[in-house]
Formats: structure tokens, C-alpha cells, sequence
């Protein structure tokens, strides 16, 4: 399972910044300091770390990219969808 | 390794094996088996979840993409309004969305690499505005106008993507066209001649080479327009 401390770290690796982020913190839209091409890499290194737990994070879903429940609306809202799919992988 | 869909037939089979006699790793995706011996995916471009099984593939893996070449397409010779709603949606399909699936699906390979090339494959038919390829060149504009924006959205990560728009050239796209059409749309071209495979091969290769980094979002008519 992906903790939200995981999650912030790989965000941090992966931009190399040392960024002010919790769990509540957007990743889309102006409230973000992750531009749309940190975003990219971030998914990328989860779908990297994915594979080594067996499954290909998916996150090109429709509900990916719904602005409303988007899977992007916090740190927290992407450990929680990055585990179901762990979750279903494991079913 | 480079991806060259529409790899076993046309314009793409010239181009896969033009990188392989280059030394190049190249693996090729079409619709068709391909004989044994070269490195190859049988998928339908305009099916997504084949698409990105191909993906899975290769990122588990461990395959390094330097370069995705575009080449499935298919084309129909028909005024607009004789053109059936089965072929126009074929083509839109398979030229457009699934170029569009293709560069959307093997793109973030590149981005993982930091680096690489993405070449589109247009027509010279888009700028001249030729009768009796209204669908295709609707679907052929579109590749255009994906190409440069995404161009922009991937410059960051050291990607170029372009559009090789070729004339005529002797494949089975040709067929059902005849002589005297090919010599029309010739006499448009700058340089007005029938060009051969070797003409894009050619551009290919010159837009894979380092000294290509700065060209991006740009549409090279062969032969000029």
C-alpha cells in the first residue's frame, strides 16, 4: 500500500524540490505548485513503481481527468486511487 | 528502440527497415502478422486498451523508446459528399484518433528517457486542399494540428514531434489513383516529381539525427508546396 508520506516523497523526488505539501494539497488546478508536466512525471513514476507491485497504474481513466472527483484533487485522493487499483489488481 | 507503426506495409515498412539497415532497434506495429525475425506487435491502432497492452509490454520490459513513427494510415479517394459514413469514419479512426492513441500512449516512454523524437505523418494534400480527398485530408489536418500542440506540451522534456507530409510516393495508398491525378497533384509540388520511398526514409533519418533538436512543431512538405 502507498502511504501518503510515500506518495509526498515521490512527488518531491521527482519535481527535486523541497515543496510544501500534505496530504490536503491540490495537484491540479491554481493552488497547485505541481505545473501540468510535474504531474505527467509524477504519474509516471507511480505507474514505474506500480509495475514493481505487479500492476500498471492507470491514470488516463475517464475519472483521471473529471474535474469534479478527479483522482488529481489532493495528495490524498491519489494514495487512495492508487491503492483501489492495487486493491482490484489483488482480487 | 523505435517505434514505427503502419510498420509492415507502405510508407512504414520502407521506413522500419530503411532504421534497420541503419543499425537501428526497431519495432514495428500493424494490423498484420509479421514474418519471424523482427520485432513486432500485431494491434489495431484504433483500439486503445491494444494499444497500451503493447505499452505494458515493452515498459515492463525494461525497453528504452528513442522514437515513435507514425505511419498507419489509410486513405480514400471520394468527393465529400459520395464519401460513405463507414469509410469516413474508418479513416478518421485510423489516421487521426488512432495517431492520436499512438502518440498519447508511447509518449510518456520519451518522457521517461528525457529525450526523443515523434514524427507524424501528414500529407502534402493537406496544404494544396486536393479535391476528392476531403476526409482524408480533414483526418491528415487534424494529425497537423495535434502535432503542433503537443510539440509544445512535450518541448520540456526535450521531445520534438513533427509532420512529414509526402506527394504521391508508389505505395498502395496510390491505388485506385490514377496516372493522370498522381501527375496533378505532382505539378503542385515545388519540386515536381514523383518522389520515392527513399525521399521520406531520408527525412526520417534527418529528423532522428542530434543536429534535428531545435525542429519541432513544424509540417516538411517533400518536395516542397
Amino acid at each position: 500500500m502507498l502511504s501518503h508520506e510515500e506518495l509526498i516523497h515521490v512527488i518531491k523526488d521527482v519535481l527535486e524540490e523541497d515543496i510544501d505539501i500534505n496530504p490536503q494539497s491540490s495537484l491540479i488546478g491554481g493552488s497547485s505548485s505541481i505545473d501540468s508536466m510535474g504531474l505527467v512525471q509524477i504519474c509516471l513514476a507511480l505507474e514505474e513503481r506500480s509495475q514493481s507491485e505487479g500492476f500498471s497504474f492507470d491514470w488516463t481513466s475517464e475519472k483521471a481527468m473529471s474535474s469534479l472527483n478527479s483522482i488529481f484533487k489532493s495528495a490524498e485522493t491519489l494514495t487512495i486511487e492508487y491503492n483501489r487499483q492495487l486493491m482490484e489488481h489483488k482480487k | 528502440m523505435i517505434i514505427v507503426t503502419g510498420g509492415s506495409s507502405g510508407l512504414g515498412k520502407a521506413v522500419s527497415e530503411d532504421l534497420r539497415q541503419r543499425g537501428e532497434d526497431v519495432v514495428t506495429i500493424s494490423r498484420r502478422n509479421q514474418p519471424e525475425g523482427n520485432a513486432h506487435f500485431s494491434c489495431d491502432i484504433t483500439n486503445y486498451q491494444s494499444l497500451k497492452e503493447v505499452y505494458l509490454h515493452l515498459s515492463k520490459s525494461g525497453s528504452k523508446i528513442s522514437a515513435l513513427i507514425n505511419c498507419a494510415g489509410i486513405a480514400s479517394m471520394n468527393l465529400a459528399i459520395t464519401t460513405p459514413p463507414s469509410v469516413t469514419e474508418s479513416v478518421i479512426n485510423t489516421n487521426l484518433i488512432g495517431t492520436i492513441f499512438s502518440n498519447q500512449i508511447f509518449a510518456p516512454m520519451l518522457i521517461k528517457n528525457k529525450g526523443g523524437r515523434i514524427i507524424n505523418f501528414s500529407t502534402i494534400a493537406v496544404h494544396i486542399g486536393l479535391k476528392g480527398e476531403s476526409v482524408y485530408v480533414a483526418s491528415k489536418a487534424g494529425v497537423e494540428g495535434f502535432s503542433r500542440v503537443l510539440a509544445k506540451e512535450l518541448a520540456p522534456f526535450n521531445i520534438t514531434v513533427n509532420c512529414i507530409a509526402p506527394g504521391p510516393i508508389k505505395t498502395n495508398l496510390l491505388k485506385g489513383i490514377s496516372d493522370d491525378q498522381i501527375t496533378k497533384i505532382v505539378s503542385n509540388q515545388t519540386i515536381s516529381k514523383i518522389m520515392q520511398p527513399s525521399a521520406i526514409t531520408e527525412m526520417v533519418s534527418l529528423l532522428l539525427r542530434e543536429e534535428s533538436r531545435n525542429i519541432t512543431g513544424e509540417v516538411i512538405n517533400v518536395g516542397g508546396v
